[in-house]
């Protein structure tokens, strides 16, 4: 069954101690619970720098052929960097762009992230997006409103996060044809997961860890123990983002 | 699954939810539960005790066991959820009540029940129960690193177990157990990256233990994390059993 991690980072975070934030373990790591490859973000970018967070995040990939993949931060604090990400767009290796709304305090709806969501429509890019449900800027209904006014694929990191919002973006995501719902969480449970599922339907859910956040071994357990036929499990793990990355998922040994 | 590995998690719940429908409503199904991801047993708490009245006075809580059942099914021990009050007030009347049965680990919730820990009632619980060789379970986001630190120097021949840390709270959960040498720590939600690892380097794997709180927690991401530590096998045993068997008196 091919995994791939949708949602993962690199990179230490102020709030908290991440014992293990660099690349090298999570790649060693992936490799040893069997996962292919998996998408990161840089935490600086995530946070205040995005265009070192985005520079150290290529880096990582390409000292990881075929195991590390990008997700560029955008931030909208800094329009101008968006000139350098539409060039950066074309880069090998890289899945596409990745929002925070929450850490950037700007809602996924606001004009500023349109530019954006412009080049992303025009471009096909996929755009993996922090969502958590009851927050001003990433309630996944936010996420679904912006899905439906724009082209690109748009994953909704975590799933809103918070269980008792987990059944509506699962709805969201069965009702917008360009919505995902991703499942990287500290509180998704293999319980829920399989209700997403089956509320979602398999096609729209994609696995996630939010790796190096949260052990990326955690998330891999959480999937295989999920009463889900051997079907469903296998398009959530990795065939559903397949689909989605196309020609921006390289095979093994390819280079950013 | 077939590592070998004894699995004891020493944090579930048993019982009906508030809201959730799961199937570790009843014993069966706990038990089922623990087959799926290959645990061995557990510590639970009765449902009721936690979301409702832990004096039982409600009294329809068939067919879960007693709190002062003990081992059910001999995989499934039962935690007294206590709460320490002037008489008329919590439960049981007096921690007689819980030597006599050989309890060796009560849970508290200080916070959903609105008592405290240094009230006096309880402060005399707490004596009783440390003469006894009887740990308190608390869960950490309720109680506070705090509170958890101030009972524990209070009374250093209490067991002291901190549930629920949080994976955010390494450098907390690493103070309090150095602060604190009868403090030990459940590893469920210390999953951050590493975490474990660095918290077995930092503190020794003496000091963890296995507990996941589910079904409410993910167990199954938890679990899967204690089999596949990048720690030396020991140390895995330690945390995985042997040092819950040791608390519960029971074979490590």
């Amino acid at each position: 069954m091919r995994i791939l991690d949708a949602h993962a980072h690199i990179g230490s975070w102020g709030d908290f101690l991440i014992p293990r934030p660099d690349a090298d373990w999570l790649a060693r790591i992936l490799s040893d619970l069997g996962v292919e490859a998996a998408g990161i973000s840089h935490m600086v970018g995530v946070g205040h720098d995005t265009d070192t967070g985005n520079r150290l995040a290529l880096e990582a990939a390409r000292a990881h052929p075929g195991r590390l993949y990008v997700w560029l931060v955008h931030s909208p604090h800094h329009p101008q960097s968006l000139a350098q990400l539409r060039d950066q767009l074309d880069l090998p290796g890289v899945w596409g762009v990745k929002l925070h709304p929450d850490t950037h305090q700007v809602g996924l709806d606001d004009p500023a992230y349109a530019p954006l969501f412009a080049l992303a429509s025009e471009r096909g890019v996929p755009v993996l997006a922090h969502t958590q449900t009851d927050s001003l800027f990433s309630d996944p209904t936010v996420a679904a409103t912006v899905a439906r006014r724009w082209s690109m694929p748009l994953l909704a990191g975590h799933g809103g996060l918070w269980q008792y919002g987990l059944l509506r973006a699962a709805r969201l995501a069965a009702e917008v044809d360009n919505l995902w719902f991703e499942t990287g969480s500290s509180r998704l449970t293999r319980r829920w997961l399989a209700r997403v599922v089956a509320e979602a339907g398999a096609e729209k859910v994609l696995y996630g860890s939010d790796a190096l956040f949260l052990d990326p071994r955690t998330a891999v357990g959480r999937l295989l123990a999920a009463d889900l036929s051997p079907s469903d499990r296998a398009a959530v793990a990795g065939g559903n983002l397949t689909r989605i990355l196309g020609h921006r998922l390289l095979p093994p040994g390819g280079q950013p | 699954m077939d590592d070998g590995l004894v699995i004891h998690d020493l944090h579930r719940i048993l019982g009906p939810l508030m809201d959730d429908q799961v199937p570790t409503d009843t014993v069966g199904g706990l038990i089922g539960d623990l087959d799926e991801l290959g645990v061995t047993s557990c510590s639970a708490v009765l449902s009721w005790q936690w979301c409702g009245d832990p004096s039982g006075r409600d009294a329809t809580h068939a067919p879960l066991p007693s709190p002062l059942a003990g081992w059910v099914e001999g995989r499934v021990h039962v935690v007294p959820l206590i709460l320490p009050a002037a008489p008329g007030g919590g439960w049981p009347a007096d921690p007689d009540q819980l030597v006599a049965a050989g309890v060796r680990m009560v849970r508290a919730c200080p916070g959903r029940h609105r008592w405290s820990l240094d009230s006096p009632p309880a402060m005399a619980w707490w004596g009783t129960l440390a003469d006894a060789g009887c740990a308190v379970s608390l869960d950490v986001s309720e109680v506070g690193f705090g509170g958890i630190r101030a009972l524990a120097r209070s009374f250093p021949e209490l067991t002291v177990v901190a549930l629920n840390p949080g994976y955010r709270e390494l450098r907390r959960t690493a103070e309090l157990l150095e602060a604190a040498p009868n403090v030990l720590a459940e590893v469920g939600t210390l999953n951050t990256s590493g975490g474990v690892e660095w918290l077995a380097a930092v503190a020794g794997a003496e000091r963890l233990v296995f507990g996941t709180g589910g079904p409410v927690n993910d167990d199954a991401g938890a679990t899967w994390l204690l089999r596949h530590l990048d720690l030396p096998r020991d140390q895995v045993e330690r945390i995985a059993h042997g040092n819950a068997a040791r608390l519960l008196g029971v074979g490590a």
